[in-house]
């Protein structure tokens, strides 16, 4: 039923958009109106880094601060032009059932390219336009810095894929001083949490890992977190292909990395190989990347490389 | 005439800590109530440890209160101590003052170990002044207090009968029956220390050869006061000799009740329409919050308590994280309990009752970003740190608070200790230090730890492996049905039991290792380092023999947990 809500609203729009164009014919404005809509439609309108024609107002530091950058050239393309939409659920799905600590792996390296740099800049920016904690419920992100993640699984899950350890989150560059553990009886109240986190505004980012959510309650989180500009990273279960409402849908599964360069027969270095299938704004790929433990980066592994 | 008790608590600082770990730690329990076992508390006064309180077994020995804790140790080297905590003392002193409110209206706290409670006219409540005495004495005693009680009609007198009279067989109380001019025929003979006046004066009293109340009383009051007038203000013996005997009027200023935070509301007729609990209690809220907000306190734990038309009651209970009197976010805490209040055959009247309360913090605006609508709000509104506060108050409302935490590293290497879960009340104020910062500093303070896995398995699962050399990595190992082929490996590192715990003696130390089987999925697996029959001696036959039954139970391997 949501799904169909969804595509009434696709065809409303489209059907705007026509009359649109039957109104003013080809005229430059009337595409750049289209496009507009397109965007909005997206959730990503506030991707365009060229000032706006409308306000004649350049993209102020915090708009473009609220992407996520991979820092490899390839990924980012294929993210859209300025970079995956910060807020709003992303959703991560482990390949096979081995791969569960994988997925968690990606989501905190990639919690760690939070766009936090801009941090000064940004506060005066959103300052200076006043566009943003008008409704006083959104922290700044000096002070979103600060702000615990959220990572909430339920007892269920917990037995099957065990349980976050906090000296295994220093491979990640995080301190397990810097996460709240939730834990619930019912996938519906690891959800509940996770909206009330979102919906905070509060708090760095939000993971949950949840057995199965309908698409309205993906469409409830993503909105929440829309709404408190908090990232929600929920992981599903290994091999789901339950729809949502999501920016972004990602696919992980753990492959072997270089070897250590010191010993050969140690483990390597941690590598996923990782599709992108699903973003609003950029389009469809598969990459192998590394992380690396000391400079808190993503690598790209040539796809034959020798290992 | 008055009737003024006095209660003596002789070993108050030790009552107290017994009855604190009976309540706390009912395993620890036995280790001080045993009498026969030297302990004492200590109270370190001018960089010296001094005695502070000595059980039986220690008095016994020769150990006093008073004594430095050297010359203690020296009587008694096995003597246990603990520090003593005079403030936590005086903090239950003052609540038991205020329970016994409940005798008498006119109480408060005398000294470091007494009460004085004023029961003129309430003995007849309770069916007679011994009666009430004995109620009182059960009651403090069962709390597991030693009382000694005076009765006079002065407060001097009743301190006095209760620390050195002489109760009469089998009496509870020393209780002095009869009118004020009865006084010195009793309280001639106490000693001069029942006098209450300084240990100074009390001393040169002594040297003078008076060694009792009579002796003194019977001194011209002119000399009296003029060789003891240095002495501090009130305490003079004089005054001290006239308060005792009536002669001079000693009131006793009664604690001030302490301030009890509820509000409540009745209705005309019983209610019975969950709807309207939600209407009712925002006032409520409102209003108890306003009350809160005027003392400049916040409340950690509310509870709404529903009286019903047959006399039972319902209540519920929430708990935040940190004092609050924010009644928009008090509300929110209730609103997942509400449907869970029974109305029964229907509620005659709600009370909202803070049941514990704090000062309130105040807040920090910062300087950097004022936020106006902040300051036109109020005082206690969304500030960060609030907001991550209230969605945690939220989150353990729902949950349940030990459910919505953090995790603390714990100084222990065995990895199931290794960290613990607090509850999330306080949240983090120092993480302000970026991360990788922090993690330098930990690579610091432990260079030589091997990488942990990110997801733990509680507890290790097992794991078949077919064959493997001793002291190696499995080349194979099949884990929840899947054969997973070990590539590659790391190890082993042993971690050795804590001995120390209750319990641990008997574990095995573990081997771990690090594997990377062909898809490049790291597991951390371990296994149970068997005891070597060769370490244990000869004549250990039994546990050898165990050790041999054993073995192929201790000889498993487990897996540990799941790397990124």
């Amino acid at each position: 039923m949501g799904l169909e809500s969804h595509v009434t609203a696709d065809d409303q729009a489209s059907t705007a958009a026509r009359s649109v164009v039957r109104r003013r014919s080809n005229t430059p404005a009337a595409l750049a109106a289209l496009k507009r809509q397109i965007q909005l439609l997206d959730g990503t309108a506030a991707l365009r880094l060229e000032p706006d024609p409308a306000t004649l107002r350049a993209p102020t530091l915090s708009e473009r601060s609220a992407f996520w950058q991979f820092s490899v050239a390839e990924v980012d393309q294929a993210l859209g032009p300025a970079g995956l939409k910060l807020c709003g659920v992303h959703e991560v799905v482990p390949d096979a059932q081995d791969d569960m600590a994988a997925a968690h792996g990606f989501i905190l390296a990639l919690l760690q390219q939070y766009p936090l740099h801009t941090a000064d800049t940004h506060n005066a920016a959103s300052h200076n336009t006043g566009t943003v904690d008008v409704d006083g419920m959104r922290a700044s992100p000096a002070a979103r810095s600060r702000a615990p993640i959220l990572y909430c699984q339920s007892h269920a899950v917990a037995r099957e894929f065990g349980v976050l350890s906090g000296a295994g989150l220093t491979a990640f560059g995080w301190q397990r001083e810097q996460f709240v553990l939730a834990a619930s009886i019912r996938d519906g109240d690891t959800l509940w949490a996770m909206e009330e986190g979102a919906r905070s505004g509060a708090l760095r980012a939000v993971i949950g890992s949840v057995g199965r959510a309908s698409f309205k309650q993906t469409q409830r989180l993503n909105r929440a977190g829309l709404e408190g500009g908090v990232p929600v990273f929920l992981l599903r279960l290994p091999g789901s292909q339950a729809p949502g409402a999501v920016m972004s849908r990602w696919r992980i599964r753990r492959v072997p990395g270089h070897s250590d360069a010191y010993d050969a027969q140690a483990p390597g270095r941690l590598a996923w190989r990782i599709n992108l299938d699903r973003c609003r704004g950029g389009r469809r790929g598969t990459w192998c990347l590394e992380w690396s433990h000391e400079t808190y980066r993503f690598d790209l592994v040539p796809p034959f490389s020798t290992r | 005439m008055k009737r003024i008790v006095s209660i003596w608590f002789p070993h108050f600082p030790l009552d107290r800590l017994k009855r604190q770990v009976r309540v706390e730690h009912p395993g620890q329990a036995a280790r001080f109530v045993d009498e026969t076992l030297p302990f004492a508390l200590v109270v370190k006064d001018n960089q010296a440890l001094h005695v502070g309180a000595a059980n039986q077994a220690a008095r016994q020995g020769g150990v006093a209160a008073g004594m430095a804790l050297a010359d203690a140790f020296a009587l008694l080297p096995g003597l246990q101590t603990r520090p003593l905590h005079s403030a936590r003392d005086a903090a239950v002193l003052k609540r038991l003052a205020r329970w016994c409110v409940a005798y008498a209206p006119w109480t408060t706290v005398d000294g470091k170990d007494g009460l004085l409670l004023d029961i003129t006219g309430t003995a007849r409540v309770f069916g007679g002044e011994d009666v009430l005495l004995r109620r009182l004495t059960t009651r403090l005693r069962g709390a597991g207090f030693t009382t000694h009680i005076g009765v006079a009609p002065t407060p001097g007198a009743a301190w006095a009968l209760a620390r050195f009279g002489m109760s009469k067989d089998g009496a509870d109380a020393a209780v002095f029956h009869g009118g004020n001019a009865a006084l010195p025929a009793v309280l001639g003979p106490l000693p001069i220390e029942a006098l209450r006046v300084t240990p100074q004066d009390a001393r040169t009293l002594r040297r003078l050869g008076l060694l009792t109340i009579a002796d003194v009383k019977a001194l011209p009051r002119v000399s009296l006061a003029r060789r003891f007038s240095s002495s501090a203000g009130a305490a003079t013996v004089v005054t001290r000799l006239d308060q005792m005997f009536a002669q001079q009027a000693e009131p006793i200023s009664p604690l001030a009740p302490a301030q009890i935070f509820q509000a409540r509301t009745a209705f005309s007729e019983p209610v019975l329409d969950p709807q309207s609990f939600a209407l009712h209690l925002t006032d409520l809220l409102q209003r108890l919050c306003q009350d809160l907000a005027l003392a400049d306190q916040g409340g950690r734990a509310l509870t709404l308590v529903a009286c019903r038309c047959d006399a039972s009651r319902h209540q519920i209970t929430i708990q935040t994280a940190r004092a609050s009197a924010d009644a928009a976010h008090l509300a929110k805490l209730f609103e997942h309990k509400l449907p869970e209040l029974d109305p029964g055959f229907g509620i005659d009247a709600l009370v909202l009752m803070a049941t514990r309360t704090e000062p309130l913090a105040p807040e920090q605006s910062d300087l950097k970003e004022p936020d106006l609508k902040n300051q036109v709000r109020g005082l206690h509104s969304n500030t960060h740190s609030n907001a991550v506060a209230q969605l945690m108050d939220r989150l353990s409302n729902r949950l349940g608070a030990e459910h919505v935490f953090q995790l603390k590293a714990c100084a222990s290497h065995w990895p199931e200790y290794a960290e613990r879960g607090q509850a999330a009340g306080e949240v983090p104020a120092k993480s302000a230090v970026r991360a990788s910062v922090n993690t330098f500093v930990d690579a610091m303070e432990c260079p030589s730890l091997p990488p942990r896995p990110l997801r733990i398995l509680t507890p290790p699962e097992v794991i078949d492996v077919e064959k493997c050399l001793p002291d190696c990595a499995p080349t194979h190992f099949r884990w929840r049905r899947v054969r997973h082929h070990v590539v590659r490996a790391s190890g082993p590192e042993r971690i050795l039991p804590e001995w120390w715990r209750d319990g641990e003696r008997q574990t095995a130390a573990r081997d771990y290792y690090d594997v990377e089987d062909g898809a490049g999925r790291r597991f951390w697996i371990f296994r149970n380092h068997p005891v070597q029959r060769e370490e244990l001696a000869d004549t250990d036959q039994a546990r050898r023999d165990h050790v041999d039954a054993d073995h192929r139970h201790r000889d498993q391997w487990r897996l540990h947990g799941v790397f990124a």
